[in-house]
């Protein structure tokens, strides 16, 4: 019997496999233009947001254990620098990306702060908090941004879908690179003792402080980078859509199901959106609740039979057939 | 800003923040005591609060019939999520669970009683205790309840044989257990009696709030803020966190309207970074 075939060596080949044909599969899709292609693009352009939201909260939430669950306050700076500093004041597109970048920089530098004092469920407690304190300032401010009307961008600012479909495959490819660099360099290792056992990381000379504010802030970034693309594809902005519990939670939910601190975990948790956008497709328009309870059963699942993601089940099955190999 | 309208503030602010005491020492409760993080928290307040619209207004149940079945029904709910679907007790996994537990919950609403909002709509008669002075007579009521349900709770902590077992599995699971106790289904009642303290509050809540999908996340939001503010775990202190909290919301709303909720959640903010020390740990039922 071949008892090779499903060795960590092996199963790594066939995963770069699988990503590699995914990507190209992806990204040839649309050279098939039809109305199924058109409909399939708009699936795999919400899937591969959520990827990259993911990604960039594994980042932070992962690698370095920072459950937040306010990133959708990266997110929405990001979108908001975009929609107010273009559609408002007319700057560069680029510097408003910039400015987004900086502002997200600057919350996720204050949120690593706030880690060094509170941990665990506090933390979370305290990202939703500045969450809250942004949603209402954000629908308050309407000399800025126009309140819960929400900020519309003229056309010429924003994205046609088959420019935001590439924009966005290829933001997806460079935040798992990100996310690989980031695991792999000194950075990663770092977080990852601090995060295991603080203390014994103590011991052997880490101060985890600058590492962990490192790994927040280039999740930061990340967030409101994908925040001002957001922006540019929807071609509007309003308090309800970025500031929201909702955005955060699907993000930690995509990294969670598929792994949380692994690279390769947010890709196998995609297809909880691909589920809920069919459900919800399927059956929104007469049973209005059914996605949620679909969903809700799904993580409940999830949390009691596989509390480490896909990608631990995936580990486990490897390494039970490599260890009785002989 | 007159004397009368002062006090007229003060007032209302004592009477509703004594609700949100008695809303948030279900999560007072939950996280200090039993060390469950529940982000569900809000979905089941919404849903006591539909179910109590609906009852009322649509199936003609009687209220006195309502007061006994859903602290009932809560209770059982309260039990079996707590020991068939929080077994597991890593924070990452309790927060997973919850939240689906939330969305089957939020699901479950949109489905039977439809989004749309709710209110009773009943105009609440004032009594006036001078010709300027006043507070609303539902209000007065809520504060009455709040205030005899948390002290005949914690009175049930510290007297009754059930409530020093919840104390002790509370305290050590394990010495419990030697001793003969069954801490699994004691913590099981122990949740299920938090989720009787939501329908409670869910049934006066209807009475005074008008009830949104989204409403469930707010309520959720301000019982973390006065959990945290008055220490996890302290039930006496949420009666009192809640009433500061709705104090300072009255006056919040009448001076700064648009931006109490920001004024209000900084103040979150700060006071869990700057208690930081107080969050580590407390267990006092």
């Amino acid at each position: 019997m071949n008892t090779h075939f499903l060795s960590a060596r092996r199963l790594a080949v066939i995963g770069y496999a699988c990503v590699a044909a995914l990507v190209l599969g992806c990204a040839i899709l649309p050279l098939f233009p039809s109305p199924g292609t058109t409909y399939a693009m708009g699936l795999i352009l919400q899937i591969m947001l959520f990827v990259y939201l993911a990604q960039a909260w594994n980042i932070a939430g992962g690698f370095a254990g920072l459950f937040s669950l306010g990133h959708s306050a990266f997110f929405g700076l990001g979108a908001y620098a975009y929609a107010v500093g273009v559609g408002k004041y007319g700057l560069n597109p680029v510097l408003c990306f910039g400015i987004g970048a900086f502002l997200a920089a600057c919350l996720g530098a204050v949120t690593a702060i706030v880690s060094t004092r509170l941990s665990g469920m506090f933390f979370a407690m305290v990202t939703l908090g500045l969450n809250e304190i942004l949603l209402n300032l954000a629908s308050q401010m309407n000399w800025l941004t126009n309140g819960d009307a929400g900020s519309y961008l003229r056309k010429q600012f924003t994205m046609n879908p088959a420019a935001a479909y590439y924009v966005f495959l290829g933001l997806c490819i460079a935040i798992f690179m990100v996310a690989a660099v980031v695991r792999y360099s000194k950075l990663g290792t770092m977080c990852i003792a601090a995060k295991e056992n603080e203390a014994f990381a103590r011991a052997l000379g880490v101060r985890p402080g600058p590492w962990k504010a490192g790994a927040v802030v280039i999740s930061a970034i990340a967030t409101a980078i994908g925040g001002g693309l957001f922006a540019m594809y929807q071609g509007i902005v309003t308090p309800s859509m970025v500031f929201t519990f909702t955005v955060s939670v699907k993000m930690l939910i995509v990294a969670m199901i598929g792994g949380v601190g692994t690279v390769w975990g947010p890709l196998l948790g995609s297809f909880l959106v691909l589920f809920d956008e069919l459900v919800r497709a399927a059956m929104g328009s007469s049973f209005g609740g059914v996605s949620l309870v679909a969903y809700g059963i799904i993580l409940i699942c999830s949390a009691l039979f596989l509390p480490k993601g896909i990608i631990e089940a995936i580990r486990r099955a490897t390494l039970n057939r490599s260890s009785t190999r002989d | 800003m007159t004397a009368e309208i002062f006090t007229t503030l003060l007032l209302s602010g004592v009477c509703t923040g004594a609700l949100y005491g008695l809303f948030a020492s279900g999560l007072t409760f939950q996280l200090g005591s039993l060390s469950i993080a529940n982000f569900g928290y809000g979905a089941w307040l919404a849903l006591a609060m539909y179910v109590t619209y609906f009852a009322l207004r649509v199936w003609n149940i009687p209220l006195w019939t309502l007061i006994i079945v859903l602290p009932a029904s809560f209770f059982v709910a309260g039990y079996l999520i707590r020991n068939f679907l929080l077994t597991h007790n890593t924070l990452a996994v309790q927060i997973l669970t919850t939240l689906g537990v939330a969305m089957v919950v939020n699901g479950f609403i949109y489905l039977v009683f439809s989004p749309a909002p709710r209110t009773l709509g009943i105009i609440e008669p004032l009594f006036f205790l001078t010709p300027d002075i006043h507070v609303g007579l539902l209000r007065l009521l809520a504060f009455v309840v709040a205030g005899v349900t948390l002290v005949s709770f914690q009175l049930f902590l510290r007297r009754s044989y059930l409530g020093k077992v919840i104390r002790a599995v509370v305290e050590e699971p394990e010495a419990a257990q030697l001793m003969g106790i069954n801490s699994k289904r004691i913590l099981g009642i122990a949740f299920g009696l938090s989720f009787v303290l939501i329908a409670i509050a869910g049934i006066i809540m209807m009475h005074l709030f008008p009830v949104t999908s989204t409403s469930g996340s707010m309520y959720q939001l301000m019982s973390f803020l006065i959990a945290t503010i008055a220490g996890l775990g302290n039930m006496r202190g949420a009666f009192f966190a809640g009433i500061a909290i709705g104090v300072m919301n009255a006056y919040l709303l009448y001076f700064v309207a648009s931006f109490a909720t920001v004024i209000l959640f900084s103040v979150f903010v700060v006071v869990l970074i700057v208690f930081s020390g107080r969050t580590a740990g407390i267990r006092h039922v």
